[in-house]
């Protein structure tokens, strides 16, 4: 169950030019954490800024009771936890929202991240390769120094490509034109994706035009991050008799299937 | 051993145990915050904000943060009246906990239908009537602006309940204490302010507004200034009990309001914050009047030294 806790920072590491990784110690939360949910994280004891930050789970050790996080600094709360040294608490409330579901066959899986979108698609390719299934890992960057952790990322695919806007890594363009090569020469359970909503849109349709199951990590403003506030709702499509017009990306989400997502809506 | 100090304040016929209620649209129905803390030891649940059909609610952002606060139109989604009967009420009644339902409608018409649907219902203890929405047809006033227009809506729904009655004031008036007035002399057994602040933010880079609504309303500490002011005229004003709220983080804070003269206290944004603050703040007030010397918080109510 989802809680309230005080986690020691073991280490807080800058990974690129505005991006840093979180290991924290949370023994017992660890072990119940599932990828594709996040943490609501209060970046400092002060009023400003007030509002926690939902940060993903990049990888978890359940042996060692170790979550990690990697975030871009882009606000004030990004840059106050990017100041916390080894040794402090930092306070987490979680795990929140609903996580990935690999969908089970005999194919492989197709992970496409895209820029700080790539943070929680480790945890997933993690858990698939524990299951001993194939991964081919597509991820998009604006340049060669916005490519992070991509070691990490080779230890679990079976293919990689990075596309950076400039060309500066891997191809050159957007991580989305590879999509239908891989959608037409491989045999895919699921494809997995996280990243600006615009890539996601583009991942959805193709996914959905071929059939093949697709799930998306979307993001909201949060304030509560616990289902009570109803900041954080994304149009979904429901039942006309139903009493909801919206869901709710922290307690819904922030996973959904491609095909609940209503994309044109904007 | 010394006796614990006495927490329990009626308001209006609303009974409590303690003076810490939770404010209507920070807190769900309640089963949101379960695993954070024990809902039974809450002076009461104010649920969010309940129509009789269900509401869609504003496009996003719904939210933005500013200084010290933060700035929502959530444009008050719910599920409408007949989805929380069936659907939240069930969970609410398993606790040893009073449940208000907090009303909101288009007409006084709606809120009188309202009130006499939840009227026949069990387990409900009082009725927040939120009059800060805007009233379709007077071109979109929001009823708690207007005087007149207060008390239609608080003498209808007086005329279908037994219920306590509370009156919901917004602080985006002339004079607060004439509408709390107003609605005194219409029947309401408390009063509970403030309601949000109207204000707006914009992102300089873009020159757009950060709220898909434009404007928005304002809570958290940056509005508690505001609040206690308006708490304390009302309370030199009307004969009714307070409830206090706008910005409350702390005990200390919810100290200051019940001094003011506030008989009991609501809790909103800093549940975002620190799911348990209601229980802290329960928790940090008890031991204020302890250190104080003081046996009942009636002794701290309306306390203010000038
Ligand atoms: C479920 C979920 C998981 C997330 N996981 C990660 C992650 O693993 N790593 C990571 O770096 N970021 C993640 N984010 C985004 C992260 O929450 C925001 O970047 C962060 O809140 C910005 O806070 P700030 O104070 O630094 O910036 P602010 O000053 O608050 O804002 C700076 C910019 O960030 C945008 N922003 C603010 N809050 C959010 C939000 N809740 N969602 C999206 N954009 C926001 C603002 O619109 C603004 O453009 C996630 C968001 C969600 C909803
Ligand atoms: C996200 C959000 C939703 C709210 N929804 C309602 C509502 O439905 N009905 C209502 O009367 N007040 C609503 N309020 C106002 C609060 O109940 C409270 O009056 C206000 O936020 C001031 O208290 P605070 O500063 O402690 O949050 C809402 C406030 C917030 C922040
Ligand atoms: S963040 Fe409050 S309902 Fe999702």
């Amino acid at each position: 169950m989802s809680q309230q806790m005080q986690a020691r920072i073991l280490f807080n590491e800058q990974v690129g030019p505005d991006v840093f990784r979180m290991v924290v110690e949370a023994p017992e939360i660890a072990k119940e954490v599932k990828s594709g949910q996040f943490f609501h994280v209060r970046c400092g004891a002060e009023y400003d800024p007030l509002l926690r930050r939902p940060i993903s789970i990049h990888q978890y050790r359940s042996k060692t009771g170790e979550l990690f996080f990697l975030y871009q600094v882009k606000g004030k709360g990004t840059a106050l936890l990017s100041q916390m040294r080894p040794g402090e608490y930092v306070d987490l409330m979680g795990p929140l929202g609903n996580g990935f579901s690999l969908k089970k066959g005999n194919g492989l899986y197709v992970l496409v991240g895209g820029g700080i979108g790539i943070a929680p698609l480790l945890s997933v390719a993690q858990d698939i390769k524990k299951q001993g299934f194939e991964i081919v890992t597509l991820l998009g960057a604006q340049s060669r120094s916005h490519v992070y952790v991509e070691d990490d990322f080779r230890l679990y695919s079976d293919q990689i490509f990075i596309w950076t806007v400039d060309g500066s890594s891997g191809l050159k363009g957007l991580v989305t034109h590879m999509l239908p090569e891989v959608i037409r020469t491989c045999n895919i359970n699921q494809i997995l994706t996280c990243g600006p909503h615009g890539m996601l849109k583009e991942v959805a349709q193709q996914a959905m035009a071929a059939n093949i199951p697709c799930q998306v990590s979307l993001e909201e403003k949060m304030g509560c991050g616990v289902g009570a506030c109803l900041s954080c709702a994304c149009s979904i499509k429901v039942p006309e008799d139903s009493a909801f017009t919206y869901k709710k990306v922290c307690v819904d989400g922030p996973v959904f299937e491609a095909e609940e997502v209503i994309w044109d809506e904007e | 051993m010394k006796n614990k100090p006495s927490l329990a304040v009626n308001i209006g016929g609303l009974k409590m145990n303690n003076p810490v209620m939770t404010a209507s649209g920070t807190f769900g129905f309640g089963k949101e915050y379960a695993p954070y803390l024990d809902l039974n030891r809450l002076g009461a649940i104010v649920v969010k904000g309940t129509t009789l059909k269900p509401k869609a609610g504003n496009k996003v952002p719904r939210i933005a943060e500013t200084p010290a606060g933060m700035l929502n139109a959530v444009g008050l989604e719910n599920p409408g009246v007949d989805y929380f009967l069936a659907h939240e009420m069930p969970f609410l009644k398993q606790h040893d906990v009073p449940v208000v339902v907090n009303i909101a409608g288009n007409s006084a018409a709606d809120y009188a239908e309202l009130a006499a649907r939840l009227d026949r219902e069990e387990g409900i203890a009082a009725l927040e009537v939120n009059i800060s929405c805007p009233n379709v047809k007077q071109g979109g006033i929001a009823f708690g602006t207007q005087c007149s227009m207060a008390q239609d809506v608080i003498g209808a729904v007086r005329k279908v309940t037994q219920l306590p009655l509370i009156a919901k004031l917004s602080p985006n008036v002339t004079s607060i204490v004439e509408i709390a007035k107003s609605v005194e002399e219409a029947g309401a057994d408390a009063v509970s302010l403030i309601n949000t602040l109207l204000g707006m933010s914009i992102d300089a880079k873009t020159r757009k507004p950060r709220l898909a609504n434009i404007v928005g309303g304002l809570s958290g500490p940056a509005v508690k200034p505001v609040a206690l002011r308006m708490v304390w005229q009302v309370a030199g004003a009307i004969d009714i009990p307070i409830i206090g709220m706008g910005g409350i983080m702390t005990a200390e804070d919810a100290v200051e309001f019940l001094i003011a003269g506030a008989s009991a206290v609501a809790v909103g944004t800093a549940n975002f914050v620190n799911p348990h603050a209601t229980m802290d703040i329960v928790n940090g007030i008890e031991q204020y009047l302890e250190e104080e010397g003081m046996k009942d918080i009636h002794e701290l109510i309306g306390s203010l030294q000038i």
